[in-house]
């Protein structure tokens, strides 16, 4: 909200009024018109066609990060007041496809959409959730079942519009309680309890309109769900794809863990087979608009007041069997920055892709850690905040506060320079995470390694963070 | 926020400490630096610097750094560049610009306060 929209709405103090008039008569008009933005177009947004001729909007809303009652902790519970808001400018302004699942927000994220969404007719928006049956107690083909019924009681409708097997690709722990590679997960999540052809008769039925993947991790489970496609018919699948992505996917990981595919291989693959495609993590987590002073300098030559987070949306939704590019918008003013840039999609020039290009080969050589905070990990058995403490040691990378070591016969401008730094990243490590659930108190007991979609390992991540500490 | 009068300073506490009601919660400064309560947007036709003056007054009163002179791609021209996700809003920019009556930067506000 604008002051001045706030100042019109009142409708209060005619001087500020006269200055609005005054503005748009005088060759000086600008602010007092309102704002430099404009208004937030409720009519342009590019739609595009799914498999069964669905027209979706190509800003999917995210539910993975909605807005908790107590600001900034994500305990606490959500706020469904704001999610109505929310949910019902998203609809107003030409956003129609709504992505959760049943892990979501601690489980919560379902039933609060479902709450939002069911204030409107239900040809109006689109559902998309998934099977998330990563747990020992769901494997099972009744328990696997029985999830995909809590969703749609949770989403208040009797269809889901797409559906997804979630995490195809990740390990996940079998009925023993050991870990079963990414190949034998799916085989055990999805084929051999009976759940894929189950979920085939419901698409079949019309409970399940499309049906798809999400894919993180292991490659070889992603060609595997592919080589299915002649008898399963995915109607679309999801993937990580942003302008790092693309290419440096390998990048993120660290030595010896795999990560994602690159993006620019997925996309082939699905573009060759005419999947349409659903993008998740346009922003990375929201690293891409939290870029370091090169990245800002170079993207704001271009356009001053573009934020940072259009470029990545404009990466994300450029290629054009793109279906829709989800993000977690959390605030208005996300939420409304996105409808301004993808309403309608400008695509990316040859020029501007080759200047992301460059951008996303600097970014790679940073080491960030590639943390989206989807909290997954969460909670740490030993009171860790993981997201929090990788924030934490991004934004510091980002800032140029890297604490380099010092050499033994640093002059004393150079101990000086460190001494800054070092007090600069203390001070602040302990306003970001509280000093309780900072990292020297990981155990490295492992249990967070195979949640993590990104593959961080996250005990020797945290190891190498308290030696900074 | 009324910017012409002045800015939101960040060693400043006072409103949190003085509102009787409890709708102004209790911060400390330090608490405050981390708070972003708008954003900064450019209106590049009323900035001096496309009039060739060689003004900084809003980058160098920015207290947290988010705001930066770059080349215009297009121009070549130095234009101010807003880093929307470091700002806070506090509106020192907007305040101290030089041009009037209607400033070259301003504040939008946020619906909820972020922290950054």
């Amino acid at each position: 909200m604008n002051r001045r929209d706030f100042l019109k709405s009142l409708g209060a103090g005619t001087l500020a009024t006269a200055a609005i008039a005054a503005g748009c008569d005088s060759p000086n008009k600008t602010q007092a018109e309102g704002f430099e933005l404009g208004e937030v177009p409720t009519d342009q947004m590019t739609y595009r066609t799914g498999t069964h001729g669905e027209k979706v909007s190509v800003l999917g809303y995210g539910q993975m990060r909605l807005p908790t009652v107590e600001e900034g902790n994500r305990d606490s519970d959500l706020d469904q007041d704001r999610i109505n808001e929310l949910t019902d400018y998203a609809l107003s302004h030409g956003v129609n496809l709504f992505d959760t699942a049943p892990r979501y927000c601690k489980a919560r994220s379902e039933a609060a959409i479902g709450i939002a969404l069911s204030r409107h007719n239900r040809d109006e928006y689109l559902i998309s959730t998934k099977l998330s049956n990563m747990s020992p107690d769901t494997l099972s083909f009744e328990g696997s079942k029985a999830m995909f019924e809590e969703s749609l009681r949770r989403l208040q409708t009797d269809h889901v519009d797409f559906y997804m097997l979630h995490c195809v690709g990740l390990p996940c722990k079998g009925v023993d309680g050991e870990t079963m590679d990414p190949m034998t997960a799916f085989k055990v999540r999805f084929e051999e309890n009976g759940m894929l052809d189950w979920l085939m008769e419901q698409r079949k039925l019309g409970r399940i309109r499309n049906l798809g993947f999400s894919y993180h991790g292991d490659v070889k489970v992603f060609d595997y769900a592919l080589s299915l496609h002649g008898k399963v018919h995915w109607d679309h699948v999801l993937i990580q794809h942003n302008y790092i992505n693309w290419q440096h996917a390998g990048d993120l990981a660290e030595d010896g863990d795999s990560g994602d595919a690159n993006s620019e291989y997925l996309y082939g693959q699905l573009a060759e087979r005419n999947i349409p495609i659903f993008v998740m993590e346009p922003l990375l987590g929201g690293q891409l608009a939290n870029l370091p002073q090169f990245a800002v300098d170079e993207l704001k030559r271009r356009a001053p007041n573009q934020s940072l987070a259009s470029w990545a949306f404009r990466f994300a939704a450029n290629q054009p069997r793109i279906l829709t590019v989800l993000s977690g918008m959390t605030y208005m003013e996300h939420l409304q920055d996105n409808i301004r840039t993808l309403s309608p999609h400008k695509p990316l020039s040859e020029d501007e892709l080759k200047m992301l290009a460059d951008i996303a080969n600097r970014y790679a050589g940073m080491s960030l850690v590639p943390c989206t905070g989807c909290q997954y990990c969460m909670p740490c058995p030993y009171g860790l905040d993981i997201p929090g403490i990788f924030a934490h040691y991004n934004k510091m990378l980002n800032e140029g506060n890297a604490i380099k070591d010092l050499a033994e016969d640093a002059s004393s401008e150079e101990r000086r320079a460190y001494r800054k730094a070092r007090r600069a990243y203390l001070k602040n490590y302990n306003k970001a995470v509280d000093p309780d659930r900072q990292a020297e108190h990981c155990i490295a007991c492992g249990r967070c390694l195979s949640e993590c979609p990104q593959q961080i390992n996250i005990p020797r991540q945290m190891a190498m963070i308290e030696k900074l500490g | 926020m009324a910017f012409d009068k002045g800015y939101c300073k960040t060693d400043c506490t006072r409103c949190s400490e003085v509102c009787p009601a409890g709708a102004i919660k209790k911060i400390d400064e330090i608490e405050k630096s981390a708070i972003s309560i708008g954003h900064a947007v450019t209106v590049p036709q009323n900035c001096l610097l496309g009039q060739g003056v060689a003004c900084n007054a809003c980058s160098r009163h920015c207290p947290t750094g988010a705001i930066t002179l770059v080349d215009d791609a297009s121009t070549g021209h130095k234009v101010v560049a807003v880093n929307e996700n470091t700002c806070i809003g506090c509106g020192a920019c907007e305040h101290l610009c030089p041009v009037r009556p209607f400033s070259a930067i301003y504040v939008e506000g946020r619906e909820v306060h972020t922290t950054v």
